[in-house]
């Protein structure tokens, strides 16, 4: 009766749960949908990039149609945006300026054999050609109909203006080539030279006013009545119509173009390296940047071309990339949207999984009881997980997540804030290719034998030090051996390094001074000696870690031990053999494992000596996982790296404790 | 048999008398060459400094003492954190049973087995991604949360070695968890503290790599990655190395304060084998 009373007066509210699920799993594809949403919006700054070789000149087109490029094979291509072929039509001379006309249907090629080309965009038809006096260096077209031409050789450099029929209207003389050219509103032609000058010239081509900058102009742009400009230098700011500074800013870096996004109120610069950097076209404020470093892979020089929607930019060097503007300056905050987004649903999804099974668990009497147990033990220890919360929390941060994002990233094309591919095995094929983890494999080997014969003499040292009859004395050897550890490991390896110095250091004055002139050497400086120098850095290799912990073990030896060898009348090299050894076992493992771990990542004592050189005759894996991070940006091969050091470090940490504990003696 | 062994003991000391002699080249190279310029040391490597540059110092000193100061700070924060989850984490693993206490500890314990090198890269991903770029919260909080693994393990072992009937009694007179935490277990594992604490300033101080890849002004920046760039400011290319080891002697200095008083914690740390781990 009793027992069926209290089944009954707790009739659990299982449809509260059933209720919670669902209402979980709604909120979840709210949740879902708008993160959906917000994707759609959040536009990857690059839209598209087409693997195109190095090009010498390349011009946008409107919308989805691709691009036309004139590359190094005297070709001008129209391209799709993965990069196919549409028409090709070859030229005599290298295309060295593409624009298009201001209906987008016509596009004027120059070219370094005094060639001007107009064609049909669709087709790639030429309707009209003529000669130019100079070889061309770039072209514009403005939106009066008429096209601008900068030309020169040796100290002849000559601006022109023609019709779109052809016809010369005017001539401007220089003496320094013209590498920036663009149109006012009002039809006056901008200019900007090597001669790090902006100039203005009017219709009937005479010079209204120039201004002066620090380096080669390498972009002019108008945007109503103000003209913008960038050097080659990061020199960049805005000039009203009568050639008056407005503002001016710097930014460090070599460019080598500039366009105006008028739809985003955008400066765009591209830097030498495929670095694409916004600044506000108000006042000159950063907003963002971008780095493509492959645009400049085998050599090619970055260069940029505005789309006709404005919002978009051609970036081109060794691929074509075209960027959105607009989604560049807004990638940031909308992806923090979308990020915070999915993690919420990530933790709804979580919590309605917690609730089906809460309520599945609670429909049946037997989970029921169990359930209920466990909870209130839960509830119970609620003080022990709140005092893990930070500990935990931290631990997943920054331990956990970027473990895993290591593994994920080694997959991935992974450049932070342009984009992720999912690559597959590319990185780790990349990492099985390289010659120079190869050879850092192979120094490795060397360091960790070395490193593991090292720990002879801080065994030897301890057991020495050890048997020392003085306590006194003892003890102040002991310390003697420690206190080394006031040294930063950075300064012992930088005093090494002046120790070795070919000129000033200590080896090659002993050497000299013993009469051995002939031994000496640049230690570091050669191929043949710098990994072993490196290997000799702080001889005698008495790590007071190493010292300490063998120290240590033998306290731990128990006396009756020794009692009994020495009533068996053994000497000091017996005793260590057959008593001492075997029964540090535990203590050589630990030590062995550390050094093992510790050298498989060996970077500090060689970046900051030899820096992998000279040639690669020191180079270890982890200076080309740090390389290719911290000077190519290349963070997916860099993970891939870490993940085959990882693989490589377990592995050998658990084939060491398992060799050893087979001989492990119990003391 | 009386000679032989005289003569065993001889060598013995003879060795360790030249191992020490080695070890400590470094030292007396530091100190010797800190007085000189190059001209000194080239022309003459092996008499005195003469005259005695003791601008070295002074001089070294403006370059580097605000990195010192940043290592100093950093290390000793970071270290207070470690110091105070390892020992709070240790209490609540060594004290307390609580449902999946074994899987979290072992899920801690797993990371023993993961090193630097696999999550550096997307940890400084991680990093610039929050915007903590080259602020001293890039090194703090890796450096706590990766210090603490250890510790927790280490103070979980001292804390759960404690007699329970201590924390029984304090539970009789209505102490809280926190209570006991901070008024019995911590005063008790005292000396384990500070030699963790000793180990990780040391860690934390000699770190390099870390604070290459995330800071990037040399006013942030750590003493021992503005040690390899020291008298480049004056624009001289050509390697002063009087300069240099005056700053290197410098920049040991705070761990010789450190190990003035912590020497002691540290031998008896590592040789009681609590850092076997």
């Amino acid at each position: 009766m009793i027992i069926a009373r209290t089944n009954e007066s707790k009739p659990f509210p299982l449809r509260i749960w059933t209720v919670t699920a669902v209402a979980l799993l709604i909120v979840g594809i709210g949740l879902l949908v708008s993160a959906l949403l917000v994707k759609q919006q959040l536009k990857q700054p690059v839209e598209w990039s087409a693997d195109t070789g190095i090009l010498q000149s390349a011009i946008a087109l409107g919308g989805d149609q691709g691009f036309v490029v004139g590359n190094k094979s005297n070709k001008i291509v129209k391209m799709d945006k993965a990069g196919k072929e549409l028409w090709s039509v070859p030229t005599t001379g290298t295309v060295t300026g593409l624009d298009l006309s201001p209906d987008g249907k016509r596009l004027a090629a120059v070219t370094e054999d005094r060639k001007m080309i107009i064609m049909d965009v669709e087709t790639g038809k030429q309707t009209a050609a003529w000669d130019v006096p100079y070889p061309a260096v770039a072209v514009k077209w403005g939106e009066n109909g008429n096209i601008a031409v900068s030309t020169g050789l040796a100290v002849k450099y000559r601006v022109y203006t023609y019709s779109d029929a052809g016809k010369r209207l005017t001539t401007f003389n220089q003496s320094i080539a013209v590498r920036a050219l663009a149109f006012s509103d009002s039809g006056d032609l901008v200019i900007g030279t090597n001669a790090s000058r902006v100039m203005v010239i009017d219709a009937e081509g005479a010079k209204k006013w120039e201004y002066l900058s620090r380096a080669p102009i390498v972009g002019v742009a108008v945007e109503g009545k103000t003209i913008y400009y960038l050097d080659n230098a990061g020199n960049y700011g805005a000039l009203n119509d009568k050639g008056k500074l407005l503002w001016k800013r710097h930014v460090s870096g070599s460019f080598v173009g500039m366009n105006l996004s008028h739809t985003a109120s955008r400066l765009v610069f591209v830097t030498e390296f495929g670095g694409v950097q916004l600044v506000s076209a108000k006042d000159g404020a950063f907003v963002t940047k971008l780095d493509i470093p492959e645009l400049n892979k085998d050599g090619a020089t970055s260069g940029i071309s505005i789309a006709p929607e404005g919002d978009k930019v051609l970036v081109f060097g060794n691929l074509a990339v075209k960027v959105n503007v607009d989604a560049m300056a807004n990638y940031d905050s909308k992806s923090g949207i979308h990020d915070s987004l999915t993690t919420i649903l990530i933790i709804v999804l979580v919590l309605f999984v917690l609730a089906v099974v809460f309520r599945l668990l609670m429909g049946n009497p037997k989970s029921r009881k169990k359930t209920l147990l466990l909870f209130k033990r839960i509830w119970q220890s609620k003080t022990a997980y709140l005092l893990l919360v930070p500990t935990v929390a931290l631990l997943l941060l920054f331990n956990y997540y970027p473990a895993v994002s290591a593994f994920y990233h080694a997959f991935t094309d992974w450049r932070p804030g342009a984009r992720t591919h999912f690559i597959g095995w590319d990185n780790f094929k990349k990492v099985a290719d390289s010659h120079y983890f190869y050879i850092g494999l192979k120094n490795l080997l060397y360091l960790v034998v070395t490193h593991f014969l090292k720990l002879a003499v801080p065994l030897a040292v301890a057991v020495i030090v050890f048997h020392i009859i003085s306590e006194k004395v003892r003890y102040w050897i002991r310390n003697l051996f420690v206190f080394p550890i006031v040294m930063p490991s950075i300064v012992g390896v930088l005093v090494w390094q002046f120790i070795y110095d070919p000129n000033y250091g200590l080896l090659n004055n002993i050497l000299t001074a013993v009469g051995l002139d002939s031994w000496t050497h640049s230690w570091l400086g050669e191929t043949n000696t710098a990994l072993t120098s490196i290997i000799f850095i702080g001889i005698p290799w008495i790590s007071p870690f190493a010292f300490l912990v063998f120290y240590g073990g033998l306290i731990g030896i128990p006396n009756e031990i020794y009692e009994a060898g020495k009533l068996d009348g053994i000497g000091r090299f017996r005793r260590f053999f057959s008593l001492e050894l075997p029964l540090l076992t535990a203590q050589v493992r630990l030590l062995l494992v550390l050094t093992f771990i510790g050298t498989m990542q060996e970077f500090n004592a060689i970046y900051l000596t030899t820096a992998g050189g000279p040639m690669d005759s020191t180079y270890v894996p982890a200076l080309e996982l740090y390389y290719s991070a911290a000077k190519f940006s290349d963070y997916g091969y860099a993970s891939a790296i870490g993940v085959v050091l990882f693989a490589a470090i377990l592995v050998g940490t658990l084939f060491q404790m398992r060799m050893k504990s087979s001989v492990e003696y119990d003391a | 048999m009386e000679k032989s062994s005289k003569a065993l003991k001889a060598g013995t000391w003879s060795i360790l008398g030249l191992l020490i002699l080695l070890t400590y080249v470094p030292f007396v190279l530091m100190i010797v060459i800190s007085f000189r310029n190059n001209g000194q040391i080239f022309t003459h490597f092996w008499s005195l400094p003469d005259p005695w540059i003791w601008r070295n110092y002074a001089d070294v000193y403006k370059e580097i003492s605000r990195n010192i100061f940043n290592s100093v700070t950093v290390s000793t924060i970071a270290t207070a954190g470690v110091i105070f989850l390892s020992s709070l984490s240790g209490y609540v693993f060594g004290r307390l049973r609580f449902p999946g206490k074994e899987a979290i500890y072992y899920l801690i314990l797993s990371l023993m087995m993961v090193p630097g090198i696999l999550t550096i890269i997307p940890l400084f991903i991680q990093v610039t991604g929050y915007h903590l770029e080259n602020t001293w919260y890039a090194l703090i909080l890796p450096w706590v949360a990766g210090g603490q693994v250890f510790g927790i393990i280490l103070c979980r072992t001292f804390i759960g070695s404690l007699p329970g009937e201590l924390f029984e009694c304090a539970r009789m007179d209505g102490a809280s968890e926190f209570t006991s935490y901070f008024r019995i277990a911590l005063p008790l594992i005292l000396p384990v503290l500070i030699t963790l604490a000793v180990i990780n300033i040391v860690g934390n101080y000699n770190d390099f790599i870390w604070p290459l890849l995330v800071i990037n002004s040399d006013e942030k920046q750590m003493v021992t990655v503005v040690l390899n760039s020291i008298g480049q400011k004056s624009g001289v290319n050509v390697t002063q190395y009087g300069l240099r080891m005056a700053g290197y002697i410098m920049s040991s200095l705070p761990l010789l304060i450190l190990f003035s008083f912590g020497m002691k914690y540290y031998i008896s740390g590592v040789t009681s084998g609590a850092v076997k781990g």
